[in-house]
Parts: C-alpha cells; sequence; structure tokens
C-alpha cells in the first residue's frame, strides 16, 4: 500500500483525474508532483470542447456528466461565447453593467457596454469576439430585436448599429468571423461580407460589402440587395466578376471615392424618405463596394494581389465605411433621433413601447421581435411531424461553411423530442453554395451551436474527422456515411454553447 | 451488527494485524473484489484482506453495513415503508458524517476502498480529495495532502508557464 499521495497507484490518480474534467484542475494536478503528472500523462485525455449550459455548469461530451463551472459570477446566465471566453448576462446588475465576457480558465472578465443598446426584453441571440491586432476586442452581437437586430461594440466604448433603413440586418441568421472579417448568412442563404473598420477618429464604422454568394429573390418578401445589386445588373456582374476589383481598386481614387460614398449616402437617405434611388448613385456605389468578392475563393486572390493594389484597396474601405460612420450609423448618444437616444434600460423599455405603437413598419413581425432565425416546415400533417431547419456559418480552415440542420419535432409519448433527419453542408465557392458531399476536407470536425459554432482539427482529442456535433439535438452526424447518432451528452434546450479552453499541456 | 440468522451466509474476514470480522455475505459482496472470491470459490472458510489493518477494515465494513441493499426481513421491519428519496437523503447525511475523519485515515480508506473495489467508498472518499484539489492553489493542495514536492524550482517554473493560463 502506498503510504503517501504522490505514491498512489496510477489507475487510482485516473480516477481522481476521470472526476477533475475542468483543465485548469488538471493543471495544477499535474504539477503537485511528478508521479501525478506522469499519472496525468496517461489518463488526462483532454477533451478540447466543453459544453457550457446557460445556468453555468459544463459537461464534457464524453463524459455527460454535469459539472459547475467554478468562477461563474452569481446571478448570471451564459447567452453566448468565443472560443475560450463565455458571454453573460446578468439579471439585475446594481451599476445596470448586465453584460460582460468572462473567461473561465483565466477568470478575467472584461464589461460591456450594452445595456443602452439592448433592452431588458431583448433576447440575444449570438455573441462573437474577436481580438483585433491592435488589442481592440470587436463584439458582434444578433438579437431578436427588429430595431437593433444587430450591434457592433469595440471593448465597450464604442458602438455601432446599422441605420433603420438597413432591413438587411433584420435576415440574417449566423454570423462567423474569418480572421478579422465577419460574414453574415441570411435566411433565404445570401452571404455577405461586414466590412468592420475604424474612422478618422477612431470609431467604429462599417461598409455592407457586396454579396459573396447570390440567391434569388425569396418569399421573404424583402431584396435587401435591390438598391445595389439591382437584377439588371446581376448578370453582367457575374461575367465580370474578376475584373470588378481591379475596376474598384485601380479605377478609383481617393478623391472619386469621397465623392462615390457621400452619393451613396445621399441616395441611402433618399431610400429611406421612400424615393427611389438615382441610378448614377447606385452606380457608383457599386463600383466601390470594399470588398466585390463574387466569388469568394478569389479573396485568397485578393489578399495577395501586389502591395500597393491592396493598400489602395484599404484606403477606399476607409473611406467609404468613414463616411458610412458619420452619415449611416446611430451613434449611441447623438440626437439624431430622440427616440433612439436612451441611456438607460429604464427609459429604453419606454421608448420601445412607443416604438411599437406609433411607428411599426410592414415588415416589422410580431411587435419588435425576429423570428429565431429558422423555418419551419410542416412535412405531414397527420403525423404531426414538424420540421425545423437550422443554418448554421462556420468558419473552416478559412474557408466558409453553410450548415443546414433539418430537425424533426415529434412528441411519439407527449414528451417533445427532437431528432436530426438531414443535414446538408455547402461551401462559399464561385459566388455559389457548393455541396460537400465526401466530408469537411482537411480531417476537420465542426461543433455546432445555435451561440457558437467551431471547425477544429480532428486530431486533437477523440474528435474524428467528418463529424459535425450538434449541441442542440444531441447528436453527431456522420458525413461520410450520412449517419446520426445520439450522444452521451444529450440536451433537451437549445441554448447550450460549446467553448474551448486554451489547450492543456500535459 | 452482523448477528447470525437463519438462512444467512456469514463469511469471515481477516485483517493482516490477526482480526477477524464475521460478516453477512451480501454486506462482503459490497466489495466487488470479495464477490469474485466468493463467486470463485475461493472463500471457504476465511478471506484475508492484506494491507488493510483492522481500525480501516472496521470502517469498511462500518460502510457496507449501511449501504448494503435492504431487502427482505433484514433490519428494521419499518424500513420497507421509508420512501428511497428520503432513505438517499438519509444515506448522504451519514455519509458526510462517516468521512468526517483525519487525513491519514481518509488516505487509507481511499486505497482500502480502491482495492476492495467498493464503489461508493471509492466515490465517497475520492470527492472529497477532488473537491480539496479544486478549491485550493498548488501549494495548499501540497500542504493539505502532505505530499512531497519533488519538482526541481526550475522544473516547477516550467511546469507553471506551459500552462500559464491555469495559474492567474
Amino acid at each position: 500500500m502506498a503510504s503517501s499521495w504522490s505514491e498512489l497507484p496510477h489507475e487510482l490518480l485516473g480516477l481522481l483525474i476521470a472526476r477533475l474534467p475542468f483543465p485548469n484542475d488538471r493543471a495544477r494536478f499535474r504539477a503537485v508532483c511528478r508521479s501525478w503528472r506522469s499519472a496525468l500523462r496517461y489518463h488526462g485525455h483532454q477533451a478540447r470542447q466543453l459544453i457550457v449550459r446557460p445556468g453555468g455548469s459544463f459537461m464534457t461530451p464524453s463524459d455527460g456528466r454535469s459539472y459547475p463551472l467554478p468562477s461563474f459570477p452569481d446571478n448570471t446566465i451564459c447567452i453566448g461565447s468565443t472560443d475560450d471566453w463565455i458571454a453573460l448576462r446578468h439579471h439585475d446588475h446594481p451599476d445596470g453593467r448586465n453584460f460582460l465576457l468572462h473567461n473561465p480558465f483565466t477568470n478575467t472578465s472584461v464589461p460591456l457596454e450594452l445595456d443602452a443598446v439592448i433592452a431588458k426584453a431583448t433576447k440575444v441571440r449570438k455573441v462573437l469576439v474577436w481580438s483585433t491586432a491592435a488589442g481592440d476586442l470587436i463584439v458582434a452581437v444578433l438579437t431578436n430585436n427588429t430595431r437593433r437586430p444587430f450591434i457592433l461594440s469595440r471593448g465597450g466604448k464604442d458602438v455601432w448599429l446599422p441605420g433603420s433603413w438597413d432591413l438587411l440586418y433584420n435576415f440574417i441568421v449566423d454570423i462567423a468571423f474569418v480572421g478579422d472579417k465577419l460574414y453574415a448568412i441570411t435566411q433565404d442563404e445570401n452571404l455577405f461580407p461586414i466590412d468592420i473598420a475604424m474612422d478618422g477618429d477612431g470609431k467604429l464604422m462599417v461598409a455592407d460589402g457586396r454579396r459573396v454568394v447570390r440567391q434569388p429573390r425569396s418569399h421573404y418578401g424583402y431584396n435587401a440587395w435591390s438598391e445595389s445589386e439591382s437584377e439588371s445588373e446581376f448578370e453582367e456582374e457575374e461575367e465580370e466578376a474578376t475584373e470588378t476589383f481591379n475596376v474598384g481598386v485601380a479605377g478609383t481614387s481617393d478623391e472619386e471615392a469621397v465623392r462615390a460614398s457621400k452619393e451613396k449616402t445621399v441616395g441611402a437617405f433618399d431610400e429611406y424618405d421612400g424615393e427611389t434611388l438615382d441610378e448614377e448613385a447606385s452606380r457608383t456605389t457599386d463600383k466601390d463596394a470594399t470588398v466585390p468578392l463574387d466569388d469568394f475563393d478569389n479573396q485568397e486572390v485578393v489578399e495577395t494581389l501586389d502591395e500597393e493594389a491592396t493598400k489602395i484597396s484599404n484606403e477606399d474601405e476607409k473611406v467609404v465605411g468613414g463616411t458610412s460612420n458619420v452619415e449611416l450609423t446611430w451613434p449611441l448618444n447623438d440626437d439624431l433621433d430622440e427616440e433612439w437616444d436612451v441611456t438607460s434600460s429604464e427609459t429604453m423599455n419606454v421608448a420601445y413601447e412607443e416604438e411599437g405603437e406609433e411607428d411599426i413598419e410592414p415588415w416589422v413581425r410580431d411587435e419588435n421581435s425576429l423570428n429565431d432565425g429558422f423555418d419551419y416546415v410542416y412535412d405531414d400533417a397527420l403525423s404531426k411531424a414538424l420540421t425545423s431547419i437550422f443554418r448554421y456559418l462556420v468558419e473552416s480552415c478559412g474557408k466558409l461553411l453553410m450548415v443546414k440542420h433539418y430537425m424533426q419535432l415529434t412528441a411519439p409519448n407527449g414528451l417533445p423530442t427532437r431528432f436530426t433527419c438531414q443535414v446538408e453542408v455547402f461551401k462559399a465557392s464561385a459566388g455559389a453554395w457548393v455541396p460537400m458531399t465526401v466530408g469537411l476536407g482537411g480531417d476537420q470536425a465542426l461543433f455546432v451551436s445555435m451561440c457558437f459554432s467551431k471547425s477544429v482539427p480532428a486530431s486533437c482529442g477523440d474528435v474524428e474527422k467528418d463529424i459535425i456535433y450538434f449541441v442542440n439535438t444531441g447528436e453527431v452526424f456522420n458525413m461520410k456515411f450520412n449517419t446520426c447518432s445520439p450522444v452521451r451528452w444529450k440536451a433537451s434546450i437549445t441554448f447550450e454553447t460549446w467553448v474551448f479552453p486554451s489547450k492543456l499541456v500535459v | 451488527m452482523a448477528t447470525r440468522e437463519a438462512g444467512k451466509k456469514m463469511i469471515m474476514l481477516k485483517s493482516p494485524d490477526g482480526m477477524e470480522f464475521e460478516v453477512e455475505e451480501a454486506v462482503a459482496m459490497e466489495s466487488q473484489t470479495i464477490r469474485k472470491m466468493i463467486e470463485d470459490d475461493c472463500a471457504d472458510t476465511a478471506i484475508l484482506i492484506p494491507n488493510i489493518n483492522s481500525k480501516i477494515l472496521s470502517r469498511v465494513i462500518e460502510y457496507c453495513n449501511k449501504h448494503v441493499p435492504t431487502t427482505g426481513a433484514t433490519g428494521a421491519a419499518a424500513s420497507d415503508t421509508v420512501a428511497p428519496a428520503a432513505l438517499a437523503e438519509d444515506l448522504k447525511i451519514w455519509d458526510a458524517e462517516f468521512i468526517k475523519v483525519n487525513r491519514a485515515t481518509r488516505f487509507d480508506l481511499i486505497q482500502a476502498a480502491s482495492y476492495l473495489n467498493i464503489k461508493g467508498l471509492l466515490d465517497l472518499t475520492s470527492q472529497t480529495t477532488i473537491d480539496t484539489i479544486s478549491d485550493n492553489s498548488l501549494e495548499e493542495i501540497r500542504s493539505f495532502l502532505s505530499t512531497k514536492n519533488d519538482y526541481l524550482p526550475e522544473e516547477e517554473q516550467t511546469i507553471r508557464r506551459e500552462n500559464q493560463w491555469a495559474f492567474q
């Protein structure tokens, strides 16, 4: 028998390790003594991904047991995640700061100044975080509120909101970062970039890029691109897809760009007032659109263009966006529109009620609430099977993938159960969604949830390649065999998210 | 505790320091290790439990006596009417009291539970160790568990640096 803890047999230490799934505990475990370290190396196979539930418990996919997340702040719920960060919403924080980012592995928190733009009743659908090279934290938020369906924030200091005429943002179902570029898909499967930049005063600004993947006008009844990508120009642009970029970069001097942007701004206001857009303004806008990526694969070409062209392109971006920031955004405390100038959540609630009464536009569904970003299709009226289609945008090896998840909701024993009936994966390529039928390529696996989706190399941990892990049905889909199987961490609600702690060195 | 009753098979357990414990077979079979011995007919007269002294063995038997499923007429007749939830709650309280022992005893118990393969006792004893690891700093863990730090100072620095995020 061992006479001290460091002499305990490995299998007994392995038992302890199995009950310590939190990576920080394992890091301390291995630092206790040599024998514990060697036991961890043998038994401590660490899952790189954890499932975090809103209430602050976490699960490892292989275990299925639920553990409390250490250092989870009181009175908060987890509303999203990005890698090792979770986004938290406080029920009612005394100082009014109800949103924060929290890293449970380093036990650090960053307050997000989103209280002025997210009303209490607003549901947050997604929170993505990106650290810029300059050390800024860019936060992109999707909500179910038609007034502010999309919010950008920089380090909790600076907020950007789309203009109220920019209905496009109401149709976003998912967003994903590819490097420092943000992309969005709409319910009708259009893919477009949201170019984030800083203006001369260091304020956030956004320029809408041209659609990367275009879909024909859909039954959702609104074509957000009608003013800039009219159908008559559509085919012409298709043919000149590659050339457009060169024209845009080389043919537009800075001066022209400024003029063009101003025209765009004017045009936008015209449209807001209900007038038709001036044709020339429309054309010019097209010309200096910052990312004319009809072919997404061309992005690589774009990025590897000679330095000068890239530089000009960047300047163009700034100019366009800069104008955009001054004229097209709704700065938080600006007096552009008193109704929008809200400084506390209390006044905001009031403002919301007023807005609801006096300003309902035809496209506003269900008061100020967007749908949840998925379709319902009644499959079979007799069996009452309801199929819902979820669309996820996932970055994988620099490519953008769309995962279409068809789920059926049945209640065989009175208990509603979700199961996958079909999964389709597409890659954004050559201006279209190309089905990926043979696998993801590059030994990747996808972890998919409403809150955060990530593609990980299959070589790490017990992850198999070409497998898609769905949080919301608790199922694992094998792309190669087109099969779906349940997993141990089966969960009945859809608000869990994936969290990816830093790699534990064992 | 374990009185001889008609129809109940008794098993003799021997500790290395010469003590003998007569227990019901059902109680002894809480240990998967002993169960296997009995099933393999290696337990004719008495089973020697090596490495577990009488003090620890008596505690282990105490645990098994409490946790053996009460079937039929064993124990008080009233136990049949007790709701399972209440019974589980009662066991939990009992467990919490049972594990209130000094560090050395707990260390012996975890090893005994591991050797005898008694899942419940192993869960109980390892949980307290796990709590120690989760709730404390590295230095505190070493002190609570009286483990010797056999790393060289520079080695420990490297070990910490490798997972720096976990030590912030």
